[in-house]
């Protein structure tokens, strides 16, 4: 288990590094100069009217005039010791904005990555156990809806119902929940929907097919037939069974999850992760998208790493492969 | 069938040669598929969007590009179906041109994708060692990303427009598509016509395509129908960020984004192009789940 666990570190190390150098290369080879939006930003001086001196000035200010080799160190290195750099376009410290953004997206997707898998691996099991009925058949089309539908349409039509038609719920915008706890739970009801209904979806589907496939075992029918008490059969043989190959997913699920979040937050006005970076993308401040891209790969990292583990721990057979 | 042969000379008449019935699969597939109804809608749905796509110039009936700010905000007539936007544009035709931008931007992201992936995962699962290796930690690096950021960080940094989207889209989806096929390669890898292949001396990019392509061609089938639906999706995504495809050229996602600040006193125009984003979708994934059973029913949830 330990050289299982050692090995896959590693392996999650080499990835990470790979996706910074992935990163990096991307910003500094695709097309768009960040100084000539820096100097474009004062709004007197264009920039035409920046002269050749002080665009050399800001190149070695920024860094920008060494190798790209060299640059790539630099930039990891700060990386590691925890700072992304200062934005050229806000002229902010980015790890500032970051730990303002980030608990925001963090608490949205957790919320919505709970909710999604456990009503999902709930509604699959039911399903499941009365596959064939009107149930299956409505809850089955309805998950297949789910993972369908786009998620900023559907916050678009419950905002319209539920804020503009019903007035149940603000409109949009995030509040501190030490300031105004039911605020902040009100405003987080939508978005929250919006980013779990893929993830109900998903998972129903996923579990459905799992615990029929399972139900198809030969040990189940070796438990019915011994007698087995039905809700021992479907507790400790089915369920259990049925839902490790369902751990092997979450990784990608909070990968989505976190995805869909950039573009939920921009449909509800909330400050977090992907706010901040679609805004960078419009004001084509590359070092906040950079840092962004990275913190998201890192997370997704991170969690496909400690589901590995955990499945290895769960199902020894992982271990040898 | 290979059972059938077994036990047949055992019955009536030993001496007669046993020719088992010859059963297209792609018939099976075909009856199989049918019956699931709710593929066959998705499969329907699909063909209608197409043709609508493909004969939007008759089946519109305006200029989708042409504004006309005598009658903005126009409501529901038979001069215009579902109404005009706020520069007086007619929502009808700019939904069927919006059929044309999703698909084009799906088909071109998933064959290229598709090529990229397959070529890909058949070389890691073919040759193995360290070119699996080096293949696996690339899509590993791909994957790492959620698809939607990777797409976001390309279209963002290079700027919205059709070629762009399309190429973002794509290179989102190699990844996932290397990873399908090479699994299935290491799996047909096994089988002893592969083997006989080698006996024979064939080449090795032969083998690749005479071999191993046309026996991993089905699941690919399904994986690339679902990818249209993935695809499309994030098309939308985009461009309702205002990412994707830039204003004039009509785009479902780009149109939920402009109606929205209509929302209120023309709710039609931002909710009925994101229905279409979602009956699309639907369709694609229904047909590919369909395909998946009727091709392999071990496969359901796996693909």
């Amino acid at each position: 288990m330990t050289a299982y666990i050692i090995r896959r570190v590693i392996i999650g190390f080499i990835i990470l590094i790979l996706v910074t150098m992935m990163v990096f290369l991307f910003v500094r080879l695709l097309p768009g100069d960040p100084l000539i939006v820096y100097m474009a930003s004062f709004d007197i001086g264009a920039a035409q009217t920046i002269g050749e001196e002080e665009y050399q000035f800001l190149l070695t200010r920024f860094g920008l005039d060494k190798p790209i080799p060299i640059q790539y160190i630099d930039w990891l290195g700060n990386l590691f010791r925890g700072n992304l750099g200062e934005s050229i376009v806000l002229q902010e410290d980015i790890t500032t904005l970051m730990r303002e953004a980030m608990p925001k997206t963090a608490i949205l997707g957790a919320i919505s990555m709970v909710i999604g898998t456990g009503l999902g691996i709930l509604f699959g099991i039911i399903v499941a156990l009365r596959r064939g009925t009107w149930t299956d058949n409505i809850i089955t089309l309805l998950a297949n809806v789910g993972i369908t539908v786009p998620q900023f349409w559907l916050g678009i039509l419950l905002m319209y119902f539920l804020a503009y038609q019903l007035g149940w719920l603000p409109t949009s915008g995030w509040t501190d929940p030490f300031d105004n706890f039911g605020m902040f739970a009100k405003q987080l009801i939508m978005p929250v929907i919006c980013l779990s209904v893929g993830g109900i979806g998903g998972m129903c589907r996923l579990t459905r097919s799992c615990m029929l496939e399972v139900m198809r075992q030969d040990y189940v029918r070796t438990a019915w037939a011994k007698g087995l008490r039905e809700k021992l059969i479907v507790w400790r043989h089915q369920i259990r069974n049925a839902v490790i190959p369902i751990v092997t997913v979450l990784g990608g699920t909070l990968g989505a999850i976190l995805g869909g979040a950039v573009i939920i937050e921009n449909v509800f006005a909330i400050p977090g992760m992907g706010r901040l970076m679609v805004t960078a993308v419009f004001g084509q401040d590359y070092q906040i998208v950079q840092a962004g891209v990275l913190m998201f790969g890192g997370i997704v990292i991170f969690s496909n790493l400690v589901v590995d583990i955990a499945w290895a721990w769960i199902d020894p057979r992982i271990r040898y492969d | 069938m290979a059972e059938d042969r077994k036990n047949a000379p055992e019955s009536a008449n030993a001496e007669e040669a046993y020719i088992p019935p010859h059963h297209s699969e792609w018939r099976r597939i075909g009856r199989v598929f049918v019956r699931r109804k709710i593929s066959l809608i998705g499969l329907i749905i699909v063909l209608i969007l197409i043709i609508m796509a493909i004969f939007a110039p008759f089946i519109a009936t305006h200029d989708p590009l042409k504004t006309d700010l005598r009658s903005v905000h126009a409501p529901v007539s038979t001069e215009h179906f579902l109404g005009t936007d706020n520069l007086g544009r007619d929502t009808y035709s700019r939904i069927v041109y919006g059929a044309r931008t999703s698909l084009t931007i799906g088909v071109i992201a998933v064959t290229t994708s598709g090529i990229i992936g397959m070529a890909m995962g058949m070389t890691a699962a073919y040759f193995g060692g360290m070119v699996f290796a080096i293949i696996m930690r690339i899509t590993d690096t791909l994957m790492a990303l959620p698809g939607l950021i990777l797409i976001l960080l390309i279209a963002g940094l290079v700027g919205g427009g059709i070629a762009v989207v399309t190429f973002a889209l794509a290179f989102g989806a190699i990844a996932p598509t290397c990873r399908m096929m090479c699994g299935q390669a290491l799996h047909i890898k096994q089988n002893d016509y592969v083997l006989a292949g080698k006996a024979m001396g064939m080449s090795n990019i032969r083998m690749m395509v005479m071999q191993i392509f046309p026996n991993a061609f089905a699941p690919l089938l399904v994986g690339m129908t679902m990818a249209m639906g993935m695809v499309v999706l994030a098309e939308a995504g985009l461009s309702y960020l205002g990412i994707g495809i830039t204003p004039p050229t009509p785009s479902w996602g780009a149109m939920v984004n402009e109606g929205q600040a209509y929302i209120l006193k023309n709710p039609m125009l931002s909710t009925v192009p994101g229905a279409f984003i979602m009956v699309m979708v639907f369709g694609f994934n229904m047909a590919g789940d369909g395909l998946r059973d009727a091709i392999d029913p071990t496969l359901r949830g796996v693909i």
